[in-house]
């Protein structure tokens, strides 16, 4: 805790870095940096609790004045937390040790479309829709379209190593991304190397891919851009089961027929939101809604074959509108009242594994979580929308629509539930997380999903950020030294 | 129907206590880059605030101010939560316990419109010309009427729409009172409002107020008079042919809208042809204006009820001119950088505004009037 004489010493070091107005220290400004879209410091404020807040909020213009505020952060051993857009839904940004959070917003700017190359440099802290609607604007699309579009940056998709719904054919960000500048924990700028695909030993760019500001702090990037496509379809399918849907999916991705989208909803989410958000009444089986982009032949081509994939295993087709309802409404599903939001407790536990496991993966979740807390009347629904040429990801959340009163006592239940979740998508082939991240929420459990190998990243964190100043407390990393 | 408590919104901010899906929208968060003045973190303050978890501190009431009404907000939410509403509520809360900043109170401190004695059948209410105290803004819209046989009668004063914004309801009600006064002991049958923020008070914060205008008397908009007017005549002007416009609705115009019908398919970089976001005479009336002078507009995603603050709403160019100064900087970066030659306005408010900020800029900026004029 520091004394507020020299909380105020420390201030005037950084006004004199990133100029007036942007060092903010009330806690009406502080407050807000202390809550993303994780449960649990929305169950703070939610409670009439304060959860963690930073002791200063500042806002650096370049990535010069970044790495002077984190030497300033060095000298006096104040952790320094990186702030996007505060869409997060791990808690990547609560700053739990206080300390310096580092709003990149002001580092927004578009530094060079490159047509020749389809490649865009910009810097970590523009807004994801400015960021498409420039590159929309010229015809073109970064193709990675999260729900939080609206709220996160180009930091934050890579800091998470988030993923868009067009992913199935474009890639997560981990694959869009070709170089990052990186300020790193001790303040010196580097650049990764101008490519990914090289044979100059390790690819580096992949440290800061994911790590969520505890390697360095991301400041600008080049990534692939993608044309608009000549072409865009969507269609609805409803299969008698989720099973038959699976097969369906996993048939495209290994004929490499190359969709854009397949979205593929379990009998419960089909149920409770598809119908209630889009209105399309079906009140039993799964929904799928299969995309195509690119140009127009190939299209044509790609999308009779799967679609006769879709009819030849028992798929009803249902009409194009129902399907394009899903697209125009996808982002509804985020808004209040749609969104997820208190009195209930709920996570969104995705996860992945390869075809063969996927199916046992999700009826063992599904039926762990119901059975163990039944008393709870736990729900899980879950869709699968990311899908990869050896396997798919499993987007699955549960509701506790009347969570225990008590802070405390919510949180725990809220934790174990998390601890089972993620033990149970690790025992049967998967993975901690698929495009949420880390955060706060999961670090106690990378050791776990790690093994002996978290070794790796304990040695990497020890030795570029010996103080452990960014972001301490996540990743599965302790406090600041 | 009456201004309603904070409290009476409680649902309301529970849903935007958390929500960041409005950000594109939040115009002073993203001029500023600050989080806190996102409409989640002023939601998240103000539900803190009804149920009693934090005080109004001088920085909170200070983010209360620095901001346009953020209709944008709610046009651009997929529900339309009313967001100017509560944030009209919680100005009003700030400014019944005494608590409202120095710059809020200077700009009350202007005398009120004296009773006058005016007998017209059309008179044309000018309280945005008032606001920029300048009667001689009103010239080319008074002389285009004219020519077109709608002889006006202008009258100057306040509409009470800027007390309105700023929560000083009891004011806002005085000026709005001897509005409807003025307009009734007049005679008149038809008032033109100078601008939509006119109108707007006219038409959407009277009733809210419960301030009546005489029984029958039409009320529109000098856009749609004019517009209405030159459909029977020839408007095409010299020198506009061509031209590259943006046109710009102000943010009072949101909230007349007859439908903000915010497009569920809302697109990053759309580029046209403009689909409905927001309908009515309120928007339709200046384009046709423009287009019938041949005018070519650019579209954005930031149009009709989405159409970004110039600065001059919501007295934040009065009380606050230095964030309203980066509004209007925005808006003519992001003319040029869409190839535009103009901006255009409704609003002599904005027109005014933006021409004054416009220094170094290439963009030209017209009241909607002068093109005709």
């Amino acid at each position: 805790m520091l004394h507020p004489l020299q909380q105020k010493m420390i201030e005037t070091e950084m006004v004199d870095t990133v100029g007036p107005g942007y060092v903010l220290t009330d806690e009406a400004d502080r407050i807000i940096y202390g809550v993303d879209y994780m449960w649990v410091p929305r169950l703070w404020i939610d409670r009439g609790l304060v959860p963690p807040m930073p002791d200063f909020v500042v806002l650096p213009g370049t990535p010069e004045e970044v790495s002077r505020v984190v030497k300033i952060a060095n000298v006096y051993r104040i952790p320094l937390i990186p702030w996007g857009g505060g869409s997060g839904s791990q808690g990547g940004i609560m700053p739990v040790y206080g300390g310096i959070t580092l709003d990149m917003k002001r580092m927004d700017h578009i530094l060079e479309i490159n047509e020749q190359s389809q490649t865009i440099t910009a810097q970590a802290g523009i807004n994801g829709y400015e960021l498409e609607s420039a590159l929309n604007s010229r015809g073109y699309t970064l193709a990675h379209i999260p729900a939080s579009l609206h709220s996160a940056t180009l930091g934050g998709y890579i800091a998470c190593r988030g993923s868009g719904v067009l992913s199935t054919k474009y890639g997560k960000i981990e694959d869009i991304v070709l170089s990052c500048e990186v300020v790193l924990p001790e303040g010196k700028i580097i650049r990764t190397l101008p490519l990914p695909n090289h044979a100059a030993g390790p690819g580096i760019l992949q440290i800061f891919v994911g790590a969520e500001g505890s390697y360095g702090i991301i400041t600008e990037a080049t990534l692939r851009i993608e044309k608009l496509p000549e072409e865009r379809r969507f269609k609805a399918f409803l299969f008698d089961t989720l099973s038959k849907g699976l097969e369906v999916g996993k048939r495209i991705m290994l004929d490499r027929l190359q969709p854009s989208l397949i979205r593929l909803y379990d009998e419960g989410e089909t149920i409770k939101r598809i119908k209630k958000i889009l209105g399309i009444s079906i009140d039993k089986g799964s929904y799928m809604v299969l995309g195509y982009d690119g140009k127009k032949e190939v299209v044509d081509v790609q999308e009779r074959l799967a679609v006769d994939i879709c009819k030849e295993l028992g798929g009803h087709v249902l009409s194009d509108q129902s399907a394009w309802e899903w697209w125009k409404h996808r982002y509804n599903f985020y808004f209040p009242p749609y969104a997820l939001d208190f009195p209930w407790m709920f996570g969104t536990m995705d996860t992945l594994c390869t075809f063969d496991k996927m199916e046992n993966l999700y009826w063992t979740k599904k039926r762990t979580l119901e059975e163990r807390y039944a008393e709870w009347n736990l729900e899980y629904f879950a869709h699968m929308s990311h899908w990869y040429p050896w396997g798919v990801m499993l987007y699955d959340r549960f509701i506790v629509q009347n969570p225990p009163e008590g802070a405390n006592e919510a949180l725990a239940l809220h934790n174990e539930i998390w601890n089972v979740a993620v033990r149970t998508s690790i025992a049967c082939g998967g993975v901690l997380n698929e495009h949420h991240g880390v955060g706060l929420k999961l670090a106690r459990l990378m050791r776990e999903q790690y093994g002996p190998a978290f070794k790796v990243l304990e040695e990497l964190k020890a030795s570029l950020d010996p103080r452990n100043i960014l972001n301490p407390g996540k990743m599965g990393f302790g406090p600041p030294n | 129907m009456a201004v309603k408590q904070l409290k009476d919104f409680e649902e309301v901010l529970y849903g935007c206590r958390f929500c960041p899906m409005c950000k594109p929208a939040a115009e002073v968060a993203n001029v500023t880059h600050i989080e806190s003045y996102s409409t989640r973190a002023r939601g998240m303050l103000l539900w803190r605030y009804i149920h009693g978890m934090t005080d109004l501190s001088l920085r909170a009431v200070e983010l209360l101010y620095q901001s346009t009404l953020d209709s944008i907000s709610e046009a651009w939410c997929v529900n339309h939560y009313p967001v100017s509403s509560y944030i009209v509520s919680a100005r009003a809360e700030v400014f019944a316990k005494g608590l409202a900043p120095k710059t809020v109170l200077s700009v009350l401190e202007r005398p009120l419109p004296k009773p006058g004695d005016i007998k017209a059948e059309t008179l044309l209410l000018a309280s945005e010309a008032a606001e920029l105290g300048d009667p001689s803004l009103l010239k080319p819209a008074v002389s285009v009427l004219e020519k077109h046989g709608c002889r006006t009668e202008v009258v100057m004063m306040g509409s009470g729409a800027v007390e309105y914004c700023l929560g000083a309801i009891e004011r806002a009600e005085e000026l709005a009172r001897r509005v409807c006064e003025r307009i009734s002991l007049s005679g008149a049958g038809r008032v033109i409002a100078d601008g939509p923020q006119t109108l707007w008070a006219l038409k959407y914060v009277y009733p809210i107020l419960e301030k009546r205008l005489p029984e029958g008397i039409v009320v529109t908009s000098i856009s749609e008079e004019i517009t209405r007017r030159l459909d029977k005549h020839d408007g095409r002007q010299k020198g506009l042919k061509g031209k590259k416009v943006i046109y710009h609705d102000s943010r009072s115009a949101c909230l007349l809208a007859d439908d903000m019908a915010r497009d569920p398919a809302i697109q990053p970089g759309f580029r046209g042809p403009e689909t409905t976001m927001g309908t009515g005479e309120v928007y339709e009336a200046p384009r046709r204006l423009i287009d019938r002078l041949g005018m070519e507009r650019i579209f954005s995603v930031w149009t009709r009820s989405l159409s970004k603050s110039c600065g001059a709403d919501d007295a934040l160019w009065l009380t606050y001119p230095h964030l309203a100064e980066k509004l209007a900087r925005k808006r003519l970066s992001e003319a040029r950088e869409q190839g535009a030659e103009m901006i255009a306005a409704d609003s002599l408010l904005c027109a005014s505004f933006l021409s004054k900020i416009r220094t170094d800029s290439d963009v030209e900026v017209r009241w909607f009037a002068e093109l005709i004029g």
